[in-house]
């Protein structure tokens, strides 16, 4: 009898288990609703030629980073964007770009020689760029192949910043010019901002230069970045960075015009450009332009 | 008899030799006699004192007085006798009351003096009869069978037998043997007791039991009883008994066994030119020493196995070939035991009964359950549960009891009994003789194997069948005889005197010392070659006993077996087994909690947060999720299996008897098989519920659980048939590795199947052999639901999977197309011989053709000129290469194209989630509730090296398993895919993978029922060794 009391108890539990797992379902169903909503619009592209014209003009973040070598900075990982951040970006847009932050990261861990960290960067880069269907370009196993050699640590910069080069090539290709337009801004954003960070701290004036320098390519990422301000995501951006313009603008590069002259070198006579470009970039406004970039960044990385 | 029997017997005496003309010498001496009988020559005294202080001193009363007294006194003495009778009645047995009556009327005979003035004694013995409830007619059969001067006169008693010498049959009622003898003898027998008692008045001497027939004595003839007569044949308790059964109700049965032969699998003989011929009401013991084949002959004649030569009827009905018409009439009592240990003995016996008897009703069964267990003294334990061996609830004497009343209930017609005595007390191994001699006198036949009986017992049987070492016949016949027999032949000292003089004890070891004696040497060692051989034991016995002749009834042998119907059986079965699991609380308790405790473990431990800072839980970040709906599988496979390997192994003597009772198969199963899946129903939810609720798991609990409950349930079956296939619970837990381990490495799970012996494993679909594996099938519907079905993916699967179509298209397929027709172009402009380029190019040819037609069938977008493109693959040349080179280049920007149209889209999708922070955490946390990284890194195949091969002519796709559907197959039957496909294509249609998967599983259930039901894996065993014996 005791055991029949025991088994009409446990089968009441049951029954009440599953009933109350079955109810739960009623609860948070926004994101089924969302996910249903009408979903319409098609993201315009730049045309392919305007597209190869800018992105070319933009520098890869290894230029930067290699000043920030010499400028005697210490590595900091701080300053980056922890490589565990990147399942939350989902939309293609910050997928993009932060593939791209993450490309510019891994460029300077891997100047500053720091293999452990270097390896969760390209894990993280190799997934984003997997789920931007982009990673055809990493052999993972080659990569870490290398990696795990430190003599090689050159060949795995090489391996690592021509990837990103085919990838942009592919994506152009592909007509998906606006991921790789995406991508390269991220990298031209954390480049700015890591070389903003080690230069106000070290008080480096050749970085201060090369970052006023950028306000030429701030000029040609905005251009294309217009071209796609029917991408929300992209507009935002578009905005944040116009505000960047606005106190680049008060940096001013001067070209002073000289004469070009003849030089004979080895036998040939060569022209020699005798101009020279006076960049006038005070540290206030290298300050200002590190505030913003901060900005923009935060928003980026979430 | 016990003292206080004896003191009341004493008074009875007393009371009676006082009344009229007070006690006699005569009557003083019977008393003296009957006490010498009964006690010691010191004892009698004493109790004869006794007897002589309750006549007090009549004698010197006055006569006068005495005749006013009279009256008097006859009353005093009625209410003495009267106490006395009912002291009496409070102690004795219905049977021993006769004795005590027939003493009486003894008593009073030996008084012939006074047989004229007897009243007074009469009325006191009549006050006794009914005080005994001794019935009327009965009563006035035995005063005139005990006062009767002249047996011959009452030979219109049909209950009387007459032992007489030529006799005339007319006019008369009584039985009747004929026999050399100077005056008749009389049997009377008491109907209600089935007790006889012996009168012989002649003046020669006859033995009863090798004790000399007093003249005027009334003798019991008991069980076992000889009669022998100076000149005549010896008269035993059976042909007595016989006589008067043929005029009770009793069945008409004949059952010969004729020249039987046996012979084991392994050729060894078991049993050679056994002969039996058998009536109804006969016991009869099957003695032998160890290893004659005793128990092979009662499994022989009870039908269970076949002989080899010889044939076997009852009423003419070979019970071989015949079965189905002899269905119900014999029982058969193992020397196993076939209790239910967690059943009550009513329980035990009242299911057994309603599998025999449809057409009772609750009331009749309960009724017909508690008289077989009275007439077993098992009534007042009938609550007590059986218990096992080494727990005993019940005795051994008990259990036997219960064991044999479950073919008594039936009381079938023809009963064979291997050893119940063994084990048992004397007591207890009378009992349950007593019980089948019971039956006997209902016109029973019974055939017992016994080992080792006492004198009692011994004598008890009718016949008893000797069998020597070897199978060999060497005596059948009459028990105290065999005594006689077996000493005769070898010569020994009273050969004659088959049972001791003095105490009527036969001891059957005599026969087997004779039998076995050995041979000694000159030093007096005995050796171990015996005197006589069984051989030799066996043609004294051909030459010296012959068979009796019995008379082959014809008509039908009474049947007592209705089986119900195959719906009430399974019933029946279901509530016995349930009934019995749910009485053994440790089974319950283990089986029950077992999954919880599983579940717990498995999910506790595996609860991982991936996040070294944080504490938050979340379930896609959880790797361990492809381990765990692993892990699930094998416990659940091995739940099933271990709750069901059991089972059948458990019942084997249970079912070897219900077989013989031809009860259903399929009912026995179906009730096994809906117990346990019932068990597993609800194993695998608690499993389910606490695992999925640890582990975060949502929204899932009714996919898994009928995964996981289907898997159980194959393993249910799997343990049924391995449980049924081999026989014993050691070499059934020995397989279940042996079954579990290939379906953990052909899961799918630990092992990839690409990666497997080039032997066994192909590279575009599941091998065969893991096909077979329920585990992969689990697995894979798991994975697969578990990734798709969840409230995050559904929003997205589709765009991912034209995603992931077009993407490899573009990225992986079509630039191997163009790498193989580059491939082809070197080898058309190549100098190597012909012979060796053009079965290459051949190749190259049937490769792309291949993949251009199933492209274009799958892309009607995609439009090409048909004759240029037919054209193409019939030149085959450069220029065609070229052409060929360029669809690729449009194909593959059809899919880039494609592929960029479908990104966009779920872009969108995502970024209406990107709008507000409130929604974006909507996204971000539904995402980590449903979506598992690295389940999704599995069924997208993350890790593999390769995205396609080429294989047999085909490209394969490695990446994305979870998006390729299978495709079409031209043989409609042929299911094969690759792993984790999300649709697989069966009989023309595209059936979902978690569906099909789970039909799969059924049905790999269903076949294990059929090979189950039709035994296959112990047919097979058995061919397997029966093969080996003929090497």
């Amino acid at each position: 009898m005791k055991n029949k009391y025991f088994i009409i108890g446990l089968f009441s539990t049951l029954v009440v288990l599953i009933f109350s797992s079955c109810s739960k379902k009623q609860s948070a169903d926004d994101f089924s609703q969302i996910a249903k909503s009408d979903s319409s619009g098609q993201i315009s592209q730049a045309t392919s030629e305007l597209a190869g014209q800018v992105i070319k003009s933009i520098p890869p973040p290894i230029e930067m980073q290699s000043m920030i070598l010499s400028s005697g900075a210490t590595y900091n990982a701080d300053i980056l964007n922890p490589s565990d951040e990147a399942e939350k970006y989902s939309t293609n847009y910050h997928k993009a770009i932060n593939l791209g932050i993450y490309g510019a990261d891994l460029a300077y861990i891997n100047i500053y020689n720091h293999k452990e960290d270097a390896l969760s960067y390209l894990n993280t880069v190799i997934k984003l760029s997997e789920d931007l269907k982009v990673g055809q370009f990493f052999d993972f196993e080659t990569i870490k192949r290398v990696a795990d050699n430190n003599k090689n640590l050159d060949s795995m910069l090489n391996i690592t910043t021509s990837n990103f080069e085919k990838m942009n090539n592919y994506l152009q290709e592909q007509n998906r010019s606006n991921i790789s337009m995406y991508m390269l801004t991220g990298g031209w954003v954390e480049a700015l901002y890591v070389a903003c960070k080690v230069g106000l701290d070290k008080k480096n004036q050749p970085l201060y230069d090369k970052i006023a320098e950028q306000k030429i390519v701030l000029d040609q990422v905005l251009l294309l970045l217009s071209c796609y301000k029917n991408d929300p995501n992209a507009k935002i951006l578009h905005d944040d960075l116009h505000e960047l313009k606005t106190v680049f603008d008060k940096i001013k590069i001067e070209t002073v015009y000289a004469e070009p002259t003849m030089v004979e070198e080895n036998g040939q006579l060569v022209v020699k450009d005798n101009s020279k470009t006076i960049i006038i970039a005070p540290e206030d406004v290298i300050k200002e332009i590190s505030n913003s970039i901060s900005a923009t960044r935060a928003k980026i990385i979430g | 008899m016990s003292e206080e029997i004896l003191k009341a017997l004493m008074q009875l005496f007393a009371i009676i030799t006082k009344q009229d003309d007070g006690v006699s010498e005569k009557e003083r001496l019977f008393v003296e006699t009957f006490l010498k009988t009964q006690l010691n020559a010191e004892m009698v005294t004493s109790y004869m004192q006794l007897y002589e202080s309750f006549l007090g001193s009549k004698e010197s009363e006055d006569p006068e007085a005495e005749t006013k007294k009279k009256k008097l006194t006859s009353v005093k003495d009625s209410v003495k006798t009267l106490s006395i009778c009912k002291k009496i009645n409070k102690t004795l047995t219905q049977k021993q009351k006769f004795i005590v009556l027939i003493r009486l009327f003894e008593l009073i005979d030996t008084d012939t003096v006074a047989e004229s003035t007897a009243n007074q004694r009469s009325e006191i013995i009549n006050t006794v009869a009914t005080v005994f409830n001794i019935e009327e007619i009965e009563f006035a059969e035995i005063e005139r069978f005990c006062r009767t001067k002249d047996i011959l006169l009452l030979k219109e008693n049909p209950n009387l037998l007459l032992v007489a010498n030529d006799i005339s049959t007319e006019g008369i009622l009584a039985k009747v043997i004929e026999n050399e003898i100077d005056s008749p003898l009389g049997i009377l027998h008491i109907l209600s007791e089935d007790m006889y008692f012996l009168r012989y008045l002649g003046k020669t001497n006859i033995l009863l039991n090798g004790q000399p027939v007093s003249r005027n004595q009334v003798s019991l003839f008991a069980y076992g009883s000889t009669i022998k007569l100076p000149q005549g044949e010896p008269i035993y308790y059976s042909d007595v008994h016989t006589r008067f059964l043929a005029s009770l109700d009793i069945p008409k049965i004949s059952f010969e066994a004729k020249n039987i032969e046996y012979k084991f699998p392994n050729g060894n003989i078991g049993l050679r030119d056994v002969s039996i011929n058998e009536g109804p009401g006969r016991l009869i013991a099957i003695m032998g020493g160890s290893g004659a084949g005793k128990t092979t002959m009662l499994n022989v004649l009870a039908g269970l196995e076949k002989p080899t030569s010889g044939t076997i009827t009852i009423n003419n009905i070979d019970v071989i070939k015949d079965k189905s018409k002899i269905e119900g009439v014999i029982g058969y009592v193992a020397q196993d035991d076939i209790l239910f240990e967690e059943l009550s003995v009513f329980q035990n016996l009242y299911y057994n009964a309603k599998l025999c008897f449809k057409n009772y009703n609750e009331l009749e069964l309960t009724e017909a359950v508690n008289k077989t267990l009275k007439s077993l003294g098992l009534f007042e334990i009938r609550e007590i549960k059986v218990g096992n061996v080494l727990n005993k609830k019940i005795s051994g004497g008990q259990r036997k009891r219960l064991n044999i009343a479950l073919e008594l209930i039936r009381e079938p017609v023809i009963m064979f009994l291997d050893e119940p005595t063994s084990g048992l007390s004397s007591r207890d191994s009378e009992n349950v003789l007593d019980l089948l001699k019971e039956l006997t006198l209902k016109g029973k036949l019974i055939f017992v194997v016994i080992h080792q009986p006492s004198s009692d017992i011994y004598k008890m049987f009718d016949k008893v069948l000797i069998l020597d070492v070897g199978g060999y016949q060497i005596y059948y016949g009459n028990p105290v005889e065999a005594v006689s027999y077996f000493k005769r032949i070898t010569d020994q000292l009273n050969a004659d005197e088959g049972q001791c003089h003095h105490c009527g004890n036969v001891n059957p070891e005599q026969i087997f010392n004779t039998i076995d004696a050995k041979v000694v040497d000159e030093y007096g060692n005995t050796t171990e070659t015996r005197k006589i051989s069984p051989k030799i034991w066996n043609e004294y016995f051909t030459e010296k006993i012959k068979l009796d002749k019995i008379e082959t009834v014809t008509e039908a042998p009474p049947k007592s077996l209705s089986l119900p119907s195959l719906l009430k059986q399974f019933l029946v079965f279901t509530k016995r087994d349930v009934l019995s699991k749910l009485g053994n609380t440790q089974y319950l308790l283990i089986n029950l909690l077992e999954a919880p405790l599983l579940a717990f473990l498995l999910s506790f431990i595996i609860r991982y947060i991936d996040d070294p800072k944080g504490d938050t839980y979340h379930f896609g970040n959880n790797e361990n999720i492809p381990a765990y709906l692993f892990m699930s599988i094998i416990v659940a496979l091995f739940m099933g299996l271990t709750v069901s390997a059991e089972e059948i192994i458990r019942d084997a003597k249970i079912r070897k008897r219900e077989t013989f009772l031809n009860l259903s198969k399929l009912g026995y199963f179906s009730s096994k098989i809906c117990i346990l899946f019932t068990l597993s129903a609800v194993q695998t939810i608690l499993f389910v519920l606490i695992g999925n609720a640890i582990l975060d798991i949502k929204d899932m609990t009714l996919s898994y659980w009928l995964m996981l409950f289907s898997l159980s349930c194959t393993a249910n079956l799997m343990g049924l048939n391995i449980s049924a296939t081999f026989n014993s619970a050691v070499t059934i837990y020995i397989l279940i590795p042996i079954l579990l381990i290939p379906q953990m490495v052909l899961s799918g799970a630990i092992f990839s199947f690409d990666k497997l012996n080039k032997f066994i494993s192909n590279k575009d679909n599941v091998p065969v052999v893991a096909d077979m594996m329920a585990s992969r099938w689990a697995f894979e519907a798991l994975a697969v639901t578990q990734f798709r079905d969840n409230k995050y993916q559904t929003a997205f699967y589709q765009y991912e999977k034209s995603e992931s179509l077009h993407d490899f298209k573009s990225v992986y397929w079509a630039p191997k197309l163009i790498a193989k027709l580059d491939e082809t172009k070197n080898l058309l402009i190549s100098a190597q011989p012909k012979d060796v380029i053009l079965p290459q190019i051949e190749n190259c040819k049937q490769v792309l053709k291949a993949e251009f037609i199933k492209e274009l069938k799958a892309n009607p977008e995609l439009i090409f000129d048909e004759t240029d493109l037919k054209g193409a693959f019939e030149k085959f040349d450069i220029r065609s290469i070229d052409y060929l080179k360029n669809c690729v280049e449009i194909m593959k920007d059809y899919h880039s194209a494609k592929y960029n149209e479908i990104n966009n889209q779920k872009d969108m999708l995502i970024s209406k989630f990107m709008d507000t922070k409130e929604h974006v955490d909507l996204f971000n946390n539904t995402k980590k509730d449903y979506y598992n990284e690295s389940l999704a890194d599995l069924v997208k195949n993350q890790k593999a090296k390769n995205k396609i091969i080429e294989y047999k002519g085909k490209f394969i796709q490695l990446k994305d398993p979870v998006f390729l559907d299978a495709e079409e197959k031209q043989n409609p039957f042929n299911y094969r895919t690759h792993l984790y496909a999300p649709q697989k294509y069966f009989l023309g249609k595209t059936i979902d993978t978690f569906y099909f998967n789970l039909c799969v599983i059924w049905f790999s259930t269903f076949v294990l029922f059929l090979t189950l039901y039709f035994e296959v894996f112990k047919k097979g065993l058995t061919f397997l060794s029966t093969i080996r014996f003929k090497k």
